[in-house]
């Protein structure tokens, strides 16, 4: 096993392929180089305040929304946890609340990881992702390496051979 | 981009006389109906209007956003309605609505929900945009503001 600049890695989850595809990068990495992955997902309050605040949802509403995205959350740490499994590797997650890039960039600190995996940082969605894509947020804010999973058949031939 | 693409042509309505916010919920739930697969009109307006009874969608500076997550639509779509003569959105701000924004998801499209909302939101504060929307001559005109306004070429 070679030895590698980072023991610890964070791996941020959001519910999209592209974070399953930084997943299994992450899993085939941490095996590579015997570091411990720990996964995490944010639920977005940000943008669930700022509807709030904007009168576009009532309060009842931002409630049912906030437990739906929780759910999407345990999902996909769960699938995250299956594939890291069935690779024979334990990985801890943890579903978080707040401002993404913040509480990601704090775990990480916090762990005192070597590293933290995102998934693509693709063309933004809207004008607000220009301003406000949680993942270039995360590389500007992060206080050690940050790692963007991109090529998908790359990283699933990786998975596979890990 | 998120607007342009879950509002197309065929969902934008332009209203030169007079109508009342139910009618223009009624006008885009029907454009949704006939432009979008798997949409059931019913159940879709059924759930839009629950979430209007809760409270207005009107969030003032003329701009209302009715929206639900709703089993009457298979994919995140809006539709974008424009009256020149003003809706009453009986929105706290009390000023007539000019821009009426129907945004809809299916139930399990929560975070893609999320980010539509979120967007309409944040594009929704430009005066200089939503001026644009509302002297929009045709729907045509609409999606390339759209497009503009999205990819920062405005």
């Amino acid at each position: 096993m070679s030895s590698a600049p980072f023991a610890k890695i964070v791996l941020s989850v959001d519910a999209t392929e592209a974070a399953l595809d930084a997943a299994r990068y992450a899993i085939a990495l941490a095996k590579a180089y015997g570091a411990q992955l720990h996964a995490v997902y944010v639920v977005n309050e940000r943008m669930l305040e700022e509807l709030l605040s904007a009168k576009v949802f009532v309060q009842d509403e931002e409630v049912d929304l906030e437990h739906d995205l929780e759910e999407d959350g345990r999902r996909y740490l769960d699938a995250v946890e299956r594939l890291a499994r069935d690779k024979g590797l334990v990985i801890t997650t943890e579903l978080l609340k707040g401002v993404v890039h913040r509480e990601v960039v704090d775990k990480a600190t916090q762990l005192n990881a070597g590293l933290i995996i995102i998934g693509e940082i693709e063309e933004p969605m809207s004008r607000r992702d220009v301003y406000f894509d949680e993942g270039e947020m995360i590389l500007r804010r992060a206080k050690c390496p940050v790692l963007t999973v991109k090529g998908e058949e790359i990283v699933r031939s990786l998975y596979e051979d890990t | 981009m998120i607007l342009e693409r879950i509002i197309s042509s065929e969902r934008v309505k332009i209203w030169d006389t007079e109508v009342d916010k139910w009618t223009a919920i009624d006008d885009l739930a029907d454009l949704m109906a006939s432009s979008c697969d798997g949409c059931n009109r019913e159940v879709l307006i059924d759930d839009t209007l629950e979430r209007e009874y809760k409270g207005s969608t009107g969030i003032g500076k003329g701009i209302a956003i009715p929206h639900a997550r709703t089993t009457g639509v298979s994919s995140l779509v809006g539709a974008l309605g424009i009256s020149r003569k003003g809706i009453d959105f009986e929105g706290e701000d009390g000023q007539p609505c000019h821009l009426v924004f129907l945004i809809l998801a299916p139930p399990e499209e929560s975070t893609a929900y999320l980010k539509a909302l979120s967007a309409v939101a944040f594009i929704a504060k430009d005066e200089a945009i939503m001026s644009r929307l509302k002297s929009a001559t045709s729907p045509e005109e609409v999606m390339q503001i759209l497009e503009q306004v999205e990819s920062g070429n405005h």
